[in-house]
């Protein structure tokens, strides 16, 4: 059904760029239902050996999902020095570029329940292969009109390796400075006690906050504080009434300008009661006090995802527009061939 | 007996039912595969489990284990199960995988009881190496991680090198799609590099097909990843000390020096790099023959203004920078052998 050269694809236009050039995500269709899909195209000159053998053990575990909620990968192969991934277009894209350009204050709350149900679904099925994702966050969460998807296993690790199950984990993460502030203290312990699957909840504690608030978690903090704060158990908050009026009064002192707007939506909004215990829940220090993957999906948080879809959440600000984004026009541009090159006579054999 | 449910198979029932399933999947018609399928995986999954344990039972006894082992060498259902990997469902595929890597690690003592089975019924072993064929696709990765694991023991590597099925991994590399052509990539490294002697007697003894007929071909591929990985992986096997009878003899042959010369000058600035450090052993070589002395000694001056230039940006890589040093003194010093 995939071709392998890019003649097979018809690009529409330029998502987005990642790692400045290194590499670029499409839009484009293919065959003839005219499917629409993202095409990820990674320059393989930019990238170091070891890179490249993390983006194929990437794509390797991904094949090695088959799962409603999560981004399958649907071909990838080789063309001139680049590698090209073949995944579903997802509509809305990321919640972090959805946040970025239409929430800044964050989602509601029952857009909230739908994504972190769908998450959740994904992660019960990531842990019973015995792998960790090890990097929730919105920016890896894409949603389209009907569901929400995990994407991006970069950090995952496997509890079962040649033929052995270890049920923890030692060692140390990649502490990647894009994903550590989503990333459980006993992850950044990295202490003789381990980790196990349970890391993975407590990112979707911080990823909750994440999308509740629209701020990115420790944004502003130093990864030393980031971590002293987790190890002492103090984590973000869900901003509403009832956290972001402390939040005021301890401050004192009223901010003008845009902080000011946004602490009068956070202030007069109110979650309820359900989703604060789930967020701490999350948020637990100690790993086993939080809920399993399993458990947390039948939080009563999620009674409210009975009655209502991404779709229905999301119509009246995103759904009529055409173009939720500003989509660049774009062909595919072709990759810059290295300097350094000897266009000198040949060798004399 | 638990008290409620039902009883938990013995791993001799589970293994006939499995293998009663797995018939059926081969010869049944369509209503009658679609059962088998449910059975399989049924069976699969409670295999794994007994193998693995789950997060709320204990860890699996001893004398399971052992009974389950026996019982799948009794019943030849490792090479049914491999020989019928693109009838199993996707989930099952991967169970398939994971009972074997646990199946194969077993140990009594020093020995090691499945890789012994392995050894007297190699058809596992070629059945798995024609996993990467273009015909199922579906099951290459899968086929991976078990070839794998059976690379890490030597005596399962040495079937596996000597056969004429390791030839076709030179194709298998090269397929269209990237995640395959990685995978069979990492497995046709492992064989090549885990054991050092076996490697060394493998490669010396075949030296021909190996680096003439075969290794050529990748180094000249079309695929960009292919060309990289194989010029790396051969400058490893060079520089591997087990390797040096190989060595002597690569940097012996003319032909050799010509194609990293030309692949200095490649576009791609990785390849060129790792051209860089095969030319090295050709130049650092105190014994270069006459044909290799020849071709430097023509382009002596050429290379040493070419190597000047040569990747002046890598100010930080000590290492590199003393070798391209060392390179262009003993180019600059090369002279013609004295007539006989």
């Amino acid at each position: 059904m995939f071709g392998n050269t890019l003649s097979d694809y018809k690009i529409i236009s330029v998502l987005g760029k990642q790692n400045g050039k290194f590499c670029t995500v499409y839009m484009g269709k293919c065959g003839s239902p005219n499917y629409s899909i993202a095409i990820k195209k990674l320059c393989l000159e930019k990238t170091e050996d070891k890179e490249l053998q993390n983006i194929s053990d990437e794509i390797i575990l991904t094949r090695q999902f088959r799962h409603p909620n999560i981004n399958s990968i649907l071909h990838s192969f080789v063309c001139n020095s680049d590698v090209y991934i073949i995944t579903p277009f997802m509509w809305f894209r990321s919640c972090e570029d959805l946040l970025e350009n239409l929430f800044p204050t964050g989602f509601s709350e029952p857009l909230i329940a739908l994504i972190l149900r769908d998450v959740l679904a994904a992660l019960i099925y990531i842990h019973k292969n015995g792998i960790i994702h090890g990097s929730i966050k919105a920016g890896h969460i894409l949603l389209d009109k009907k569901k929400a998807v995990l994407t991006c296993f970069r950090e995952s690790r496997c509890f079962i390796n040649h033929g052995k199950n270890s049920f923890v984990i030692r060692g140390i993460s990649s502490g990647h400075k894009d994903i550590i502030n989503w990333t459980a203290p006993e992850v950044l312990d990295q202490n003789l006690n381990g980790f196990t699957e349970k890391c993975d909840l407590y990112s979707i504690g911080i990823a909750c906050c994440e999308i509740a608030n629209g701020i990115k978690p420790y944004s502003e903090a130093q990864p030393t504080f980031m971590f002293t704060e987790k190890t002492r158990g103090n984590v973000p908050s869900l901003l509403d009434q009832s956290t972001c009026f402390h939040l005021m009064e301890e401050e004192g002192t009223i901010q003008f300008g845009t902080l000011t707007r946004k602490h009068e939506i956070y202030s007069q909004r109110i979650f309820s009661d359900e989703m604060h215990q789930f967020a701490e829940i999350c948020l637990n220090r100690n790993p086993l006090n939080r809920w399993s993957a399993e458990k947390s999906i039948t939080h009563s948080f999620f009674k409210q995802c009975r009655y209502t879809s991404i779709s229905d959440q999301l119509q009246y600000t995103v759904l009529n527009l055409q173009d939720p984004f500003k989509i660049e026009d774009g062909a595919l541009e072709n990759t810059e061939e290295s300097k350094n090159r000897f266009e000198d006579e040949p060798w004399d054999f | 007996m638990p008290l409620f449910g039902k009883a938990q198979k013995t791993p001799a029932e589970l293994v006939k039912s499995l293998k009663e399933a797995i018939n059926a999947l081969e010869t049944g018609g369509d209503r009658k595969v679609e059962k088998a399928q449910e059975d399989v995986s049924k069976n699969l999954v409670s295999i794994k489990n007994m193998l693995y344990g789950t997060s709320d039972s204990e860890p699996p006894a001893d004398y399971v284990v052992a009974q389950l082992s026996q019982e799948l060498y009794n019943s030849n259902l490792l090479l049914l199960l491999i020989q019928n990997l693109h009838r199993i469902d996707f989930e099952g595929k991967k169970h398939v995988a994971l009972i074997f890597n646990n199946v194969l690690r077993r140990q009594i003592g020093t020995r090691s009881p499945t890789v012994e089975y392995i050894c007297t019924k190699p058809e596992i072993l070629f059945t798995l190496m024609g996993g990467y064929e273009d015909a199922h696709p579906e099951i290459a990765l899968n086929s991976g991680t078990m070839l794998r694991e059976c690379a890490r023991y030597e005596a399962l590597a040495k079937i596996m090198l000597h056969s004429e099925e390791f030839f076709k991994f030179f194709r298998y590399v090269e397929v269209s799609t990237f995640d395959i052509a990685s995978d069979a990539f990492s497995t046709f490294k492992e064989l090549l590099t885990r054991h050092k002697l076996l490697c060394a007697e493998f490669l010396e003894a075949n030296y021909d097909k190996f680096f003439t007929q075969h290794y050529q071909r990748l180094l000249n591929s079309d695929n960009y990843v292919t060309r990289r990985q194989s010029l790396k992986l051969l400058g490893e096997l060079l520089l591997d000390r087990h390797n040096f009878t190989v060595m002597t003899r690569y940097i012996s042959e003319p032909e050799n020096l010509k194609l990293m010369m030309n692949m200095l000058k490649e576009k791609s600035r990785n390849i060129q790099f790792e051209a860089f450090h095969v030319f090295k052993v050709f130049v650092a070589n105190p014994n270069k023959p006459k044909p290799i002395l020849d071709i430097l000694l023509r382009n002596q001056t050429k290379l040493v203004d070419f190597l000047t230039n040569f990747h002046t940006d890598r100010s930080e890589d000590e290492q590199f920078n003393d070798e391209k040093a060392y390179l262009i003194k003993q180019i600059k010093e090369l002279k013609p052998l004295p007539e006989a």
